[in-house]
């Protein structure tokens, strides 16, 4: 499939009452349409700010450099690093949108769930006809596996439990793709099973299944991973746990303290991890097995305080004294793997993928 | 031929129950009635940890707190240590929550943000100990700041100069500094960081052989609880489904919700 997103050496500055702190840093990805990039930090890591940054919604007096360029089927390409207002008002929600970690609060809680989904298409298709919107409402519900949509979409955000909630949030980051008007010309009931309903777009999940139970979180997943097929979305799913990374990527990017620190397929990137705070991670990650919990020593780094080398460098088990020189290279660790560590083969000239 | 030992807590047909789509404006005051805590009995032996599992609202948190007699249970025995808890008066309950102290989810909402930590962690031994000299209570919480990995200076400073980790170590400070004989422990992991996370599991880990601590540790995660539990309770819709020893719940699971709850867990090897 082609590809979707290609964000080369991205940077977010963000002004703070102790000076700037960058907590997106030299940020490099690429995701193409249907595939799915996980990416995995802990908490001050910068995967939200990149999500923010991807969607346009930074705060305000933040600055970007390097680029984010995203390729609609069908658009000229836009480098999501450096567009106006007016501009993102036309993408978001369309060729890119995002759900997050509590539905709550992102959805309006005195409106009803269909009239929010209504809305999100018509920001985007603003002469379709009352009963046009309304059909992809349903549709769009339907996609999400709402069950009942016609009498879900009249109900309000507190009569729902959390997992529909969630769905009702993938609807609507669906919904304005879903009514995208080259699909309008094959009516519903005559469309060819498997027919991808939308154009590529980038779905950016930031910790969805969180605060669901791990059951709803199951369905949840699943849902995703047929919808990114099915739709042919670019899937960049952030969260802390590595053990949803297995179940719902492709491709996982480790961040830390602002930096890719690992890339790679997700089964080689957990099953031989190279870098070691991801094996640090790995170990720190509870299993059904009891006894091998191992945690990472000490604390994430303060933004605004960072060591000169490498970030990880005070509390790496294994660290070297050119560690706390320079901050190391992308490193290749194997096929399409690479990390950033000094004690990995060699240095990637050429870029990874 | 066990058994000789007679267990820290003796929970007999507890239960809770709560008037549905209750408050003001409830039009049926007679309603259904929503049912938390549903006629559940355990023992738990002493030093050892006993995890309640469960998903969002199947009652797991409601039950902590009747341990504790946070919440007044509608009917059902607790015997601690040989005494039975829901005979005691005001007074007598009191001195008797100095055995029992409970760790919280959420270390950012539990804690005082107008006190600094000494005076947070030194509270309860202000209430329980009056007797106790300034400097003395002073000495014991630098002295249990220390052991939970936090140094002296963290006694002048407040909560909000700690990360999510150090606060969930200010708590466990908090609950450990009158010696307590039960620990009950309501998700206090789940808001961390997974290396945090890990290093606030084995502290208590620690702080149980240690001290010789007994836990009743409530959790959402099945591999959370797989790291510190000798015996799990699985809860569903306020009753318990299946008891048994760790390893068997985990492994050899006998109720179909456990095996439901299990095959959930994402696994690192992938789906």
């Amino acid at each position: 499939m082609s590809e979707l997103l290609n964000v080369r050496a991205l940077t977010v500055d963000l002004p703070t009452a102790r000076g700037w702190v960058r907590p997106v840093n030299e940020v490099s990805l690429r995701i193409r349409a249907g595939d799915s990039l996980g990416l995995v930090g802990e908490s001050g890591s910068g995967k939200t700010m990149l999500a923010l940054a991807l969607m346009g919604l930074l705060p305000p007096g933040a600055k970007t450099g390097g680029e984010a360029v995203l390729t609609p089927a069908n658009a000229e390409p836009q480098n999501l690093a450096r567009l106006d207002e007016s501009r993102w008002r036309r993408l978001r929600g369309l060729d890119v949108a995002m759900i997050f970690q509590e539905p709550m609060t992102s959805l309006n809680p005195v409106m009803r769930v269909g009239d929010q989904i209504a809305e999100a298409i018509q920001a985007h298709h603003t002469k379709m006809n009352a009963q046009d919107v309304h059909r992809w409402v349903l549709e769009a519900l339907r996609l999400a596996a709402v069950p009942e949509p016609a009498i879900r979409s009249k109900q309000f955000p507190h009569q729902l439990s959390g997992g529909l909630r969630q769905r009702v949030m993938i609807a609507m980051a669906i919904a304005a793709g879903v009514s995208d008007p080259s699909v309008e010309t094959t009516p519903l009931e005559h469309r060819v099973a498997g027919e991808p309903l939308t154009k590529p777009r980038l779905l950016i999940a930031d910790e969805p299944t969180t605060a669901l139970d791990v059951t709803v979180q199951k369905q949840i997943l699943e849902l995703l991973d047929t919808l990114r097929r099915r739709l042919g979305l670019g899937l960049l799913f952030i969260t802390h746990d590595l053990g949803v990374v297995a179940r719902v990527a492709d491709r996982v990017a480790v961040m830390y303290a602002g930096r890719i620190v690992e890339e790679g397929p997700v089964g080689e990137v957990l099953g031989v991890p190279r870098h070691p705070y991801t094996q640090g991670l790995i170990a720190a990650s509870p299993t059904l097995v009891r006894g091998k919990l191992a945690p990472i020593a000490g604390t994430v780094p303060q933004l605004s305080a960072l060591p000169p080398g490498c970030s990880f460098e005070p509390r790496c088990p294994v660290r070297l004294p050119q560690c706390q020189a320079a901050v190391p290279e992308l490193r290749a660790a194997g096929y399409m793997h690479g990390a950033r560590c000094v004690l990995v083969g060699e240095e990637v000239t050429q870029d990874l993928r | 031929m066990e058994d000789v030992i007679p267990s820290l807590l003796e929970v007999r047909a507890l239960s809770k129950s709560y008037r549905r789509g209750g408050g003001a404006f409830a039009r049926d005051a007679e309603g259904a009635r929503f049912v938390a805590v549903n006629n559940v009995s355990f023992t738990v032996a002493r030093g050892e940890t006993f995890a309640v599992v469960g998903e969002s609202g199947c009652g797991k948190t409601t039950l902590a707190r009747i341990l504790l007699r946070l919440i007044e249970p509608d009917g059902g025995a607790i015997v601690f240590d040989g005494r039975e808890l829901m005979a005691l008066g005001r007074a007598e309950l009191r001195s008797q929550r100095r055995e029992m102290q409970m760790i919280f989810q959420d270390p950012f909402a539990s804690l005082d943000p107008r006190m600094r930590v000494g005076e947070i962690v030194g509270e309860p031994l202000a209430v329980h100990e009056p007797k106790l000299s300034g400097t003395m209570r002073r000495e014991r919480s630098a002295a249990i700041l220390e052991r939970v990995g936090l140094g002296s200076d963290a006694m002048r400073r407040y909560p909000h100069e700690f990360s999510g980790g150090q606060r969930q170590r200010i708590g466990i400070a908090r609950a450990l500094i009158l010696r307590p004989k039960l620990i009950v422990a309501d998700e206090p992991v789940s808001a961390l960081d997974v290396s945090v996370g890990a290093q606030v599991l084995l502290l208590l880990q620690e702080l149980q052989s240690e001290f010789g601590l007994t836990y009743v540790f409530i959790s959402h995660s099945l591999p959370v609880v797989a790291q510190l539990a000798t015996r799990i309770a699985v809860m569903r819709a306020g009753s318990f489904v299946e008891v048994g020893e760790a390893e068997q719940v985990l492994h050899h699971p006998t109720h179909e919700y456990t095996r439901e709850l299990l095959s959930a867990v994402p696994a690192l090897s992938g789906a």
